[in-house]
């Protein structure tokens, strides 16, 4: 059915996942048969779809080329980036392509990010400095060990593919999960930020660091290669320390 | 670079209307910009952009409420014929692709007389075509689609603005390379900013207006061991001064 062998013209059924709720009562399965050539990816064969098949499929793109973020979805079950995934000869069946998981579904593939915005905007993603320069006074200034710190973290494009892969996050909605612990620690580990103790409250707090069961997908299935689970994980430590050091005398204001 | 017209305020010509980064023409990046220069355009003048309309903004008394919204009922209108009307069996994709096309073989690189009247000629069939646009989604929900066509209609009045200046253009400047015995840059004639104004029924009116010339003068952008030399020789001189 699927995949000439002649050498002619390919085809490939692709299994989309279709959800409009001014028509729909449910999500269901539209089959489309696309042709394709080698090396397309899974994001080309979408527009294929719309441009020349059906204009009603809604899906978010923008850059093609793994920068922006926008085209994460589930791939025959894993969460991927539409436009990094490739169609090969040898991994073409029957291709299926869903919304990324755990996500409402507002319509098509496209879901419902405002959750994951409210908790990026929680956790204060912006250096905090603890005593503000004026241009005059020149920038922050930063060591390549003390930038190699937090570096990592700053690759994160908010593909909300680790979302789609966190187990917990799809126990539990509120879980502040694997991307927003990666970018918390972009700034937390940064040597020009004083804000630690503003997010901690988040970190220690019941959808904090602690609802996490180190099942470590996160960081496979991230295309940028940012390690969420390893933020995650630094995260535990730092709320440990948090919680012990508040059984220590408090340091006088000008230091020991 | 071509944008819309800003003064350093980045105020456009239409009061309240502010741009900036890589849509806007404020003059700083002469007859080419190189890339990601606009991402440090932003850092300073998106500050500009939103101190200048913000004065704006509160300076201006409020309009007349009655000619706004139906200004506002004659935009949503246009917008919402574009998925509701059965208007003609026109394809986005096919148009999109068409002007495409047109562009890149009459505006590239290199560029030449025939091709880029020949590109202006496309451009008003499509515009002409695209009023039959129809679009098959008809829904009010993330309905790109109908995104995509509301941008071809502006694409399309943007793509005109870039051909017919060029053909105008008689000369090679920046951005602008011509290969049909205009390869020269021609001060005398063209040393200009080309100012396009939108017409409903037609392509844009073509004019000009000068130059603010500041420190950098314009000057032969040359590759390789010529290039070198021009800089070695420009080093030798004072800063600012056309080799």
């Amino acid at each position: 059915m699927t995949g000439d062998k002649s050498g002619a013209e390919r085809r490939v059924t692709v299994e989309v996942l279709r959800y409009r709720p001014e028509q729909d009562a449910h999500p269901h399965i539209q089959s489309y048969d696309i042709p394709y050539t080698e090396g397309m990816s899974v994001l080309q064969a979408l527009q294929y779809l719309k441009d020349h098949v059906d204009g009603t499929l809604s899906y978010r793109w923008s850059c093609r080329m793994a920068i922006c973020g926008s085209c994460g979805m589930m791939i025959d079950g894993a969460p991927e980036l539409a436009c990094q995934t490739i169609l090969r000869a040898d991994n073409v069946g029957p291709l299926r392509i869903e919304p990324l998981k755990h996500f409402p579904i507002e319509r098509d593939l496209v879901v419902t990010m405002s959750g994951f915005i409210s908790k990026l905007e929680s956790i204060v993603p912006f250096i905090i400095p603890k005593t503000p320069r004026t241009p005059a006074e020149g920038e922050y200034l930063q060591t390549p060990a003390q930038l190699a710190r937090f570096e990592n973290f700053s690759d994160c494009i908010n593909c909300m593919l680790c979302y789609a892969a966190c187990p917990q996050f799809g126990e539990n909605p509120d879980f502040l999960g694997p991307g927003v612990f990666a970018l918390l620690q972009r700034y937390n580990g940064d040597s020009r930020d004083a804000g630690q103790e503003r997010r901690m409250e988040l970190v220690n707090s019941e959808n904090g660091a602690w609802s996490c069961t180190a099942v470590g997908y996160c960081s496979e299935v991230c295309p940028k290669h940012v390690d969420p689970a390893n933020a995650v994980n630094q995260n535990k430590t730092n709320s440990a320390l948090d919680f012990f050091l508040r059984f220590l005398p408090r340091r006088s204001a000008g230091g020991t | 670079m071509g944008g819309i017209l800003v003064n350093g305020d980045t105020a456009s010509t239409l009061t309240g209307l502010y741009a900036v980064g890589e849509c806007s023409s404020i003059g700083l990046h002469g007859a080419n910009r190189l890339g990601s220069n606009s991402l440090a355009e932003l850092g300073v003048f998106g500050r500009v952009a939103g101190e200048a309309a913000a004065r704006c903004a509160r300076s201006l008394p409020v309009g007349p409420m009655a000619a706004l919204e139906k200004q506002a009922a004659d935009v949503c209108r246009r917008a919402v014929d574009l998925i509701r009307s059965e208007r003609g069996g026109e394809r986005l994709a096919v148009l999109r692709d068409a002007m495409a096309q047109s562009m890149e073989s009459g505006c590239g690189i290199y560029r030449l007389g025939p091709e880029m009247k020949q590109t202006c000629d496309t451009l008003a069939e499509l515009k002409h075509r695209y009023r039959q646009l129809q679009l098959q989604d008809k829904s009010r929900g993330w309905n790109t689609e109908w995104l995509a066509a509301l941008e071809l209609g502006y694409q399309l009045d943007v793509a005109e603005a870039i051909a017919h200046s060029a053909l105008a253009r008689k000369e090679s400047r920046g951005a602008h390379s011509r290969l049909d015995g205009f390869e020269q840059r021609d001060d005398a004639n063209f040393l200009k900013h080309t100012l396009a104004v939108y017409r409903a029924d037609g392509p844009p009116t073509i004019s000009y207006m000068p130059v603010n010339i500041t420190r950098s003068k314009p000057g032969k952008r040359a590759y390789g061991v010529e290039g070198e030399y021009l800089e070695e020789r420009r080093e030798k001189q004072t800063v600012g001064t056309d080799p």
